[in-house]
């Protein structure tokens, strides 16, 4: 799988954040270091704990390591929730739930296609 | 150049790490970078006597919130530089409390961090070469000036910006008075500084589509120099 095919796969723009970063060496030292990020974990704590306040730094966090990244799919979903999260209350807001499950399919499928890649280019 | 960079998350300290350099690089000014996890530390060490020119902070971040840190630093007398970093405009408004240097929205990418550093390194006073006019002074930074070329028995200083300044004395004078490896000798008329060039064939195509000569002979010995200059300014990946 070629860089490039990673990227197709996981809807994210290979051509933006190749100029972003550089190269393209650049960007797989990234997404190496994405599948070691923490803030997508937080967020299913934060979420499962009922932590309004949690959850949206969580979000807010992911949102920007995923734009960062151009992993737009999962960046679309992401930015949703954490606007969503983003209003001060007690408990996480209804719809959240919703969003959730779309943020944790995306999460999923980058994760696995990054993993893939990075498999299918250490052999 | 001291900087700070405040971000709970690794990947961005990497990519403005990663971006800095990149600046450094292109625009011959050094820098020494300390990256923070945690905007307390940073407290710390400011609380400690670290000097620091400008500091880079995220907004949220896991143990305070980077306006809070801010409003700490200026409380402090900290008197350098402060760029919030943030996925959202939230605290546009309480930027200007703290009188920061900018906004650099993520994602973060080398255009927008360039011109917030262009505009904070002009206020931390880089190299600068004083042009005296009558009774003004000029000062030019050096990373805007792109060749300087001499015309009878003055020489023509020209700007990123589009700037031509006339100087009264000879290219060997400003040579050594400027004194810094990033400007070339190219030709009995012309100095240019490296950083500018975009390509080079038989002369020199500049970024803003300047063509600078390169001298006859020693041709060879002068693109060997640019070409050493460029190497050794490489950034490691």
């Amino acid at each position: 799988m070629t860089i490039q095919e990673c990227y197709r796969q996981l809807g994210g723009d290979f051509a933006q954040v190749e100029k972003e970063l550089g190269s393209a060496g650049l960007v797989k030292r990234f997404i190496g270091k994405f599948l070691n990020d923490g803030s997508f974990s937080d967020l299913c704590i934060a979420m499962a704990g009922g932590d309004r306040d949690k959850a949206f730094r969580a979000a807010h966090t992911l949102k920007g390591v995923s734009g960062s990244l151009s992993l737009t799919s999962l960046h679309s979903s992401v930015s949703q929730l954490a606007e969503l999260l983003r209003a001060e209350s007690e408990n996480i807001p209804a719809g959240a739930d919703l969003l959730f499950e779309e943020v944790k399919r995306d999460y999923e499928l980058t994760a696995s296609v990054i993993r893939a890649f990075l498999d299918s280019d250490h052999r | 150049m001291r900087i700070a960079v405040c971000d709970d998350n690794e990947i961005h300290r990497d990519i403005m790490e990663h971006l800095l350099n990149r600046y450094s690089s292109e625009r011959s000014i050094s820098f020494e970078l300390v990256p923070y996890e945690y905007g307390m530390n940073f407290l710390y060490d400011m609380e400690e006597g670290a000097y620091f020119d400008a500091a880079f902070l995220d907004i949220y971040m896991e143990d305070a919130m980077g306006n809070e840190i801010a409003h700490k630093l200026r409380a402090m007398g900290y008197q350098g530089e402060i760029v919030f970093l943030t996925a959202s405009p939230d605290f546009a408004i309480e930027s200007y409390d703290v009188n920061a240097g900018g906004y650099l929205l993520k994602p973060p990418n080398y255009e927008k961090l360039k011109m917030v550093m262009d505009r904070i390194t002009r206020n931390i006073d880089p190299c600068t070469y004083h042009i005296r006019q009558r009774t003004t002074v000029t000062k030019v930074v050096y990373h805007e000036i792109l060749y300087i070329e001499s015309s009878n028995s003055k020489c023509i200083l020209h700007t990123e910006s589009g700037g031509a300044y006339t100087v009264y004395k000879t290219l060997n004078t400003i040579e050594e008075e400027l004194d810094d490896r990033r400007f070339l000798r190219c030709h009995q008329s012309f100095l240019v500084n490296m950083d500018h060039i975009k390509q080079v064939e038989k002369q020199f195509l500049l970024s803003n589509g300047d063509i600078v000569p390169i001298r006859q002979r020693g041709v060879k010995l002068v693109r060997q120099a640019y070409m050493d200059y460029v190497s050794s300014k490489a950034t490691v990946l």
